[in-house]
């Protein structure tokens, strides 16, 4: 029974362990083809994560804000609707997070836990536009929850370069929040914040309240068969607009905690390309979250790996989500190939 | 002051500009068109424009300034990424949605990692030279109306072309007939002996290729350079564009004008602000054509027409359709 047993786990690894190989195979070859030692690149990649434990915070660091976003899409995705507005969200609850940083002042526990809330409202918020929209009149989430991304861009620019702005600085920014709105450290140096404490529980949180909890049920009947649950009882109509507030609030909390833990400002720009990582993260583990983590910390690890690379070879950083993007088209082929066959 | 008095000249100035805006708009919208007639919801137009852009850039820039070059290898890019979304979402059935959101990721991520890899970050960016205006012998004589529609690039009119060709193939046409059931109702057209599977593909590649050389379109209008800002949201409005013209080629290329003319406004209450003196943040009003889109679907989302079998995966052998 033993053998029989292996021999499925390996007959199932196998499409995956192929599809990890090919991505890294086409990504080395555009290494090769820019005139990179592709070898050693490879070793910087997957190792300077742990070189130190400064660099090895900072993937921990990048692990929240990428867990973060891939659950604020996963949410939504497992009612099958598309949240591609994390990025918007994500950038709107960092502004709210900065907004009270910067205007209000309370004692510092308190201060903190208002930007967080602040943040998380924020996010909320602005998915809330394409949720109305779609309960009000349809109009498909993927466009509109676009649309309030370019939206939040040029709301963080304005907002960076208003009253509070660094002045000191060329690139748009405010200037720091104050003391008492940052989140406590872990450890102090190299620094760790506990935004990551933050993040995990969410994880968890999300994990019982989609597994165990009644909404958690109907999201997740919604997602399988919309007509039958809605046959049987569930307001799909409530609980699809409803999965993509809730996912704004999570990217809102990511934008609050990064603002509060880690930049301890608002900087245009600072979402980077880690809405797009997180969104092909949460495609990766299908929107489940003891997916999800492995999988957002193995991208972390590759992202600060390439930007490590990015400082002493120039590689670009693009790379990582190509890697990431290869690797889910490679994964969903062999998939649907070993479907096929059956 | 007398040039912000000169009514006719802003006039002619707006027509002109929207007719420079109109292209991407267009090219795209009917590439979204065209492959959702036939069944595909292709979503991943923003990262093609920008992987066309990039491709088209490269490609002129390293043979000495060929357009012709750029282009042709736009297109060839196009027909790769088509025909990889059509194995992926026709051969292999799987959710388009999520296809086109990686393919969206995928070609935005090579775009910008292609234009690193040859010409690295540089304090000036390099330019090419961009497509000269063909000016069209006796109707540019016009007074006015010759300086705002008869004197632009050759792209400009082929965009047009495109969109009169399309409508007549899709809607005069035996061929179009069959492709237009495809993407309605593929079962009945396979029982025809429609080829289901090679129409689709078809459409994909006609689709991006449309999409990656509106890319082109880009680089070669005006400024000639490449930037990761280039597309600048674009091709998801076009999106909404191809929704709001219910998947018709001409409805689209109202929706574009549309948008191209809110376009074009901003820019020219950024240049009327210059001349009288008001300032406002810019980026107040470079939202307002993705609040526009808003606007927009929300007006006609309730009575948009989708074809019948657009983002579903045909399967001969599954039961009836209960979706």
């Amino acid at each position: 029974m033993r053998g029989i047993q292996l021999i499925r786990l390996i007959k199932i690894s196998v499409p995956y362990l192929f599809s990890v190989s090919l991505a890294f195979g086409i990504a080395g070859l555009i290494l090769y083809l820019g005139g990179y030692d592709v070898v050693s690149s490879y070793k910087t990649i997957l190792t300077a994560s742990f070189w130190n434990l400064n660099s090895f915070f900072l993937t921990l660091t990048k692990f929240s804000t990428l867990l973060m976003m891939s659950l604020a899409f996963s949410i939504p995705y497992i009612s099958r609707k598309f949240n591609i507005g994390v990025e918007g969200q994500y950038l709107m609850g960092a502004l709210g997070a900065a907004l009270v940083g910067l205007a209000v002042s309370t004692p510092a526990g308190v201060h903190v836990i208002i930007s967080l809330i602040v943040g998380i409202a924020f996010g909320s918020l602005w998915a809330s536009v394409p949720a109305f929209l779609m309960a009000r009149y349809n109009v498909n989430e993927v466009i509109s929850t676009i649309m309030m991304n370019f939206i939040a861009r040029y709301s963080v620019m304005v907002f960076a370069m208003s009253f509070w702005r660094d002045v000191t600085s060329g690139h748009p920014m405010t200037i720091p929040i104050s003391d008492t709105a940052t989140l406590p450290l872990l450890n102090s140096s190299p620094p760790l914040s506990s935004g990551i404490i933050f993040s995990l529980t969410t994880a968890a949180l999300l994990y019982f309240t989609v597994a165990l909890t009644v909404i958690g049920y109907e999201l997740r009947a919604t997602g399988t068969n919309p007509r039958a649950a809605e046959v049987f009882g569930v307001n799909t109509k409530l609980l699809m607009p409803l999965s993509l507030i809730i996912g704004g609030g999570i990217a809102g909390l990511g934008g609050a905690l990064d603002v509060t833990g880690y930049y301890h400002r608002l900087i245009d720009g600072m979402q980077s390309n880690y809405p797009s990582l997180g969104i092909l993260i949460a495609l990766l583990s299908k929107g489940k979250i003891t997916f999800i983590v492995p999988v957002a910390f193995f991208i972390s690890v590759i992202d600060v790996g390439t930007n490590a690379l990015q400082r002493i070879q120039r590689v670009p950083i693009e790379l990582v989500l190509i890697l990431e993007g290869l690797l889910l088209v490679f994964i969903l082929v062999s998939e649907s190939l070993r479907w096929w066959r059956k | 002051m007398t040039a912000s008095l000169d009514l006719a000249a802003l006039v002619v100035g707006y027509v002109r500009s929207v007719l420079i805006y109109i292209v991407p708009y267009l090219l795209t919208s009917l590439g979204i068109v065209i492959s959702g007639r036939s069944g595909i919801y292709n979503i991943s137009a923003e990262g093609v424009m920008l992987l066309g852009a990039s491709v088209t850039f490269l490609a002129t820039y390293f043979s000495s300034g060929n357009v012709l070059v750029g282009i042709s290898y736009a297109v060839l890019v196009g027909i790769l990424v088509g025909l990889a979304f059509g194995f992926l979402t026709i051969s292999l059935k799987l959710n388009q949605f999520v296809v086109g959101t990686t393919f969206f990721i995928l070609c935005s991520g090579f775009a910008n990692l292609l234009y690193k890899l040859f010409i690295g970050v540089t304090l000036t960016p390099p330019s090419i030279e961009t497509l000269r205006p063909l000016t069209i012998p006796v109707m540019s004589d016009i007074p006015y109306v010759g300086d705002s529609l008869f004197k632009h690039n050759l792209l400009v009119y082929l965009s047009f072309v495109f969109v009169t060709v399309s409508y007549y193939v899709l809607y005069k046409t035996h061929v179009g007939l069959n492709f237009r059931a495809v993407g309605e109702n593929p079962k009945a057209a396979d029982t025809l002996g429609i080829n289901v599977t090679l129409y689709r593909y078809v459409g994909t590649i006609i689709g991006t290729v449309l999409m990656s050389v509106s890319g082109s379109y880009l680089v070669l209008s005006t400024t000639g350079l490449y930037t990761e800002t280039i597309v600048l949201g674009r091709g998801w409005i076009s999106i909404g564009i191809a929704i709001f013209g219910r998947w018709h080629p001409l409805w689209s290329l109202a929706g574009s004008a549309l948008f191209a003319g809110v376009e074009a406004l901003v820019y020219l209450i950024q240049s009327l602000q210059s001349v009288l003196g008001i300032r406002t943040p810019p980026e107040f009003l470079l939202t307002l054509p993705f609040i526009a889109t808003l606007i927009v679907l929300a007006l006609v989302y309730k009575r948009a027409e989708l074809p019948q079998a657009i983002g579903r995966p045909y399967d001969r052998e599954a039961p009836e359709e209960y979706a």
